[in-house]
């Protein structure tokens, strides 16, 4: 079976695990910003709210996908892999693709209304620029659908080729977002000064360093295991921030 | 929806007025603390009063407002509010 991320077979369950608790921390700021939302009627709130809510299906459609290569794994110890009929690999196979595909385009859809949000353009009382939206909107498919091609990209340097798969994209995106969302959240917490905003802006600064440390996950499954571990930190220290805000 | 957000900040600026006098102010004293003329002051007083966020009292000259439980309990949500606003920069 063909997989996109890599992933040490051992690691599947724990980082479902893991992630699981990232979608409990986004399904909570997403609630809140709701509630807020509901009482206030102000649009930020509501893309606010959107955003980590995406965060969190994201998150459950990659759980899927590791649940696909679980019982894919556990079908090829039961019955031998040799023995496994087409259709049932290739069913795996399509649930799998469409799980990643699903991850990443909810993801990248995700961090395109954070990083919309923290940059205030949808604050404004005048209409929302569509044309802009569908037109980020556009690229982040057409990225979500480049990052899901089996595809390896080669540079031949001459005394070396460096190779390069094609999910690395969904990565390079992903930091690119989470690099403009953290400045802007640095630029908050420089503004305002608290601990809440603090952790913030130290929460995207690492949830960027993931998306960093995911880029080299083809090199060594160790990167992948670095990102999720770093990946998990920065939702916790997000949920800090949620609970001091709370707690006030 | 603008003029619906300055009036949830007029009511929270009412409110924290009113607190800040430990939760006892003069109508004159509170139409200086919000910055409202007399006619808005008293539209949103009976707003409020309709809401039980605050009431009234008299007292030997004139009368009092207070802040009710349900005041504090709703100016305590709205700090986490705005708490949450500037924690996420929204």
């Amino acid at each position: 079976m063909f997989e996109l991320f890599f992933v040490p077979k051992w690691f599947y369950g724990i980082d479902a695990v893991l992630e699981g608790i990232v979608v409990i921390v986004a399904l909570l700021i997403a609630g809140y910003a709701y509630k807020v939302y509901k009482k206030l009627e102000e649009r930020k709130f509501k893309f606010f709210s959107l955003a980590f809510l995406l965060i969190a299906i994201s998150f459950l459609a990659k759980i899927f996908t590791h649940l696909v290569i679980v019982s894919q794994t556990i079908r090829d110890l039961a019955v031998g892999t040799m023995q496994i009929s087409l259709t049932n690999t290739n069913v795996s196979d399509l649930f799998y693709r469409f799980g990643f595909f699903f991850h990443i385009g909810l993801f990248l859809t995700a961090l395109l209304l954070l990083f919309l949000v923290s940059e205030k353009t949808l604050h404004q009382k005048e209409p929302l620029n569509m044309k802009m939206i569908l037109l980020a909107l556009f690229f982040t498919f057409l990225i979500t659908v480049f990052s899901n091609l089996k595809y390896i990209l080669m540079l031949d340097l001459g005394i070396a080729t460096i190779t390069f798969p094609s999910v690395g994209f969904f990565y390079l995106t992903s930091l690119a977002l989470m690099v403009m969302i953290t400045f802007n959240y640095s630029k908050n917490y420089l503004k305002k000064k608290t601990n809440s905003t603090l952790l913030v802006a130290a929460a995207f600064i690492l949830l960027a360093l993931s998306q960093l440390i995911f880029l080299f996950d083809f090199v060594d499954t160790g990167f992948y295991i670095g990102g999720v571990i770093v990946e998990l930190i920065g939702y916790l220290t997000l949920l800090a921030a949620f609970i001091m805000v709370l707690k006030k | 929806m603008n003029s619906r957000r300055s009036k949830l900040e007029l009511v929270f600026d009412i409110l924290v007025a009113i607190q800040n006098k430990g939760g006892k102010i003069k109508p004159t004293h509170l139409m200086y603390k919000s910055n409202l003329s007399h006619k808005l002051l008293s539209e949103y007083l009976d707003e409020l009063k309709a809401k039980e966020l605050v009431r009234e009292e008299p007292t030997d000259k004139s009368r009092v407002v207070l802040i009710t439980d349900k005041g504090l309990n709703f100016l305590a949500e709205m700090r986490k509010v705005k708490e949450f606003t500037e924690t996420f920069g929204l």
